[in-house]
């Protein structure tokens, strides 16, 4: 009936999301409200510490039961809570840092979800097929210490493969890495969206990687964070490194940065603040 | 490279050396520093028993470790499990941890006797307050990105416990079981010092009444290689079980 009901689908109604801090509430998200469709790639931008990853946490299910954290609104993830949502594994979150396990190898990490999953009916998948499509096959017996971070981040996202969640809530995963490497990683990143289109909440600094992955980016405020504006992605698909020189494109970006600016000077003139062109 | 190797061989030689000239030039008395000479010359005569007392010291020390260090543990993961339990009894580890064991030691002839099980015990005491406290610490210092990483892959708490918890804190047991090993062959001869009947603590007490002194050098050399070589014994498992940098490493 409502969009909230199809699989894959993410809507956020009134969300107000708050920390307990010393005496009182910090207050973190306030009243946001969004709809994400099934298969949608969504890009999130806004000013360091505005709550952005709160944000992912929260539709991850990472907060229930906390009573430091106070949620009000609805969240529907899949067509449910965020939290049955997590339980049965159809969202899935990628950290900024790779969060590898250090006293496993390649594989082994990967094969940790196989090993928590308690009753899924679900056929566990390959590992090695993963390797093979992320080009890690040779890096398989590697322990994470002997990795760049740019194989690191490749091997976190291998992971999250491995157990194939129709959500993926991805919390600047590229952030750390050289642009190269990035590039790398993005063109990765929309095969695999290509593949298997799952819905994809990306958070990130960079307005051009959010120009170049998404269908839709919400630019948000400051902490306490709101969306200020919602932004269509038009540059055509399937998209490749080279259009980021086009004009569509540069178009796209330069309507992104403005947008952001204002968003920004409207909260706190005079306050400067670092966005990647 | 080779001067690793060499190096200290050569420095050990210069030593042995000097001690030897010293205590033949000026003709100090055997009783009082025995040369190098005297305490080889006595370990050759005497390998049987020596070896003998050195075994007993070192099992008590084994045996002691071994028990202290698994009680220790089990408390430490019965902390992890039970705030009530860790807040009730963790404060009185740390303050136990500052009490000086070896001052028991009388006691524990006086309730075992003069046999092993005292030393055993008293070893035991002394290499459980290192792994109980860097234990619980050891436990507790997961790294919160990875507790949620679990967290978000719907881990139930056994599994966080044996799949993140209990390997994340391996760095900590084994750096409190580096610290155990030569402290429970410092707590087993203690033991044997206040009462025993075998034991490198009991050749060094008796040497000294009978003015034996290359005896009570050769129990002390016993006593130390026995403590390096745990010592090491300890540090090839940790290199076959841990092979990542902790988190936090200060412990």
């Amino acid at each position: 009936m409502s969009q909230s009901e199809f699989p894959g689908a993410v809507l956020a109604k009134g969300v107000s999301l708050a920390f307990s801090e010393g005496q009182g509430w910090l207050s973190v998200l306030t009243d946001l409200d969004f709809a994400v469709r099934p298969g949608e790639f969504v890009s999130i931008i806004g000013p360091s510490g505005c709550g952005k990853t709160s944000l992912l946490k929260l539709l991850t299910g990472l907060y229930s039961h906390r009573s430091d954290v106070r949620v009000s609104g609805e969240v529907f993830v899949n067509g449910a809570s965020s939290t049955s949502a997590r339980m049965s594994r159809q969202i899935g979150l990628m950290f900024q840092s790779p969060l590898l396990l250090p006293w496993r190898t390649v594989i082994q990490n990967l094969l940790l979800p196989n090993e928590l999953i308690q009753d899924s009916p679900e056929t566990p998948q390959d590992p090695t097929v993963i390797l093979e499509q992320l080009g890690l096959l040779q890096f398989q017996d590697y322990f994470p210490a002997n990795l760049s971070g740019g194989m690191q981040q490749r091997v976190a996202l291998a992971r999250l493969l491995m157990y194939r969640p129709r959500i993926l809530t991805m919390d600047e995963p590229f952030g750390a890495l050289d642009e190269q490497t990035r590039e790398g990683l993005n063109q990765d990143l929309l095969e695999l969206w290509r593949q298997e289109s799952p819905t994809v909440l990306f958070v990130t600094h960079s307005l051009q990687e959010a120009v170049f992955l998404s269908d839709r980016i919400l630019v948000l405020t400051d902490r306490p964070a709101s969306i200020y504006a919602e932004v269509q992605v038009s540059v055509t698909r399937p998209r490749s490194l080279d259009q980021k020189f086009t004009v569509d494109f540069l178009n796209a970006q330069k309507e992104l940065r403005a947008l952001v600016k204002e968003a920004w000077d409207e909260q706190d003139a005079g306050r400067e603040k670092g966005v990647d062109r | 490279m080779r001067i690793r190797v060499i190096g200290p061989i050569a420095v050990l030689f210069l030593f042995l050396i000097g001690w030897e000239g010293v205590v033949r030039l000026w003709e100090i008395p055997e009783y009082l520093v025995a040369p190098p000479s005297a305490i080889f010359r006595y370990s050759v005569d005497n390998l049987g028993d020596l070896s003998g007392h050195f075994l007993i010291t070192m099992t008590e020390a084994a045996a002691g470790f071994l028990l202290g260090s698994s009680v220790g543990f089990l408390l430490a993961v019965g902390f992890s499990h039970s705030r009530t339990l860790e807040y009730s009894l963790y404060p009185y580890m740390i303050a136990l941890k500052a009490v000086p064991i070896v001052a028991l030691a009388p006691l524990l002839v006086l309730w075992f006797g003069n046999g092993i099980p005292g030393k055993v015990v008293m070893a035991a005491l002394i290499c459980f307050f290192p792994v109980i406290v860097n234990v619980a610490i050891g436990l507790r210092a997961v790294d919160p990105g990875l507790h949620e990483l679990f967290r978000s892959l719907a881990a139930s708490r056994s599994q966080i416990f044996f799949k993140l918890r209990l390997p994340s804190s391996l760095p900590y047991l084994f750096a409190s079981f580096r610290i155990g090993s030569t402290l429970s062959v410092v707590g087993a001869i203690v033991g044997e010092f206040s009462g025993a009947r075998s034991g490198l603590g009991y050749l060094m007490v008796v040497s000294v009444y009978q003015l034996e002194t290359p005896a009570l050098f050769a129990g002390i050399v016993a006593a130390s290689l026995g403590g390096i070589a745990f010592f090491y014994l300890i540090v090839w498992l940790e290199s076959l079980f841990v092979h990542w940098e902790p988190r936090d490493t200060k412990v």
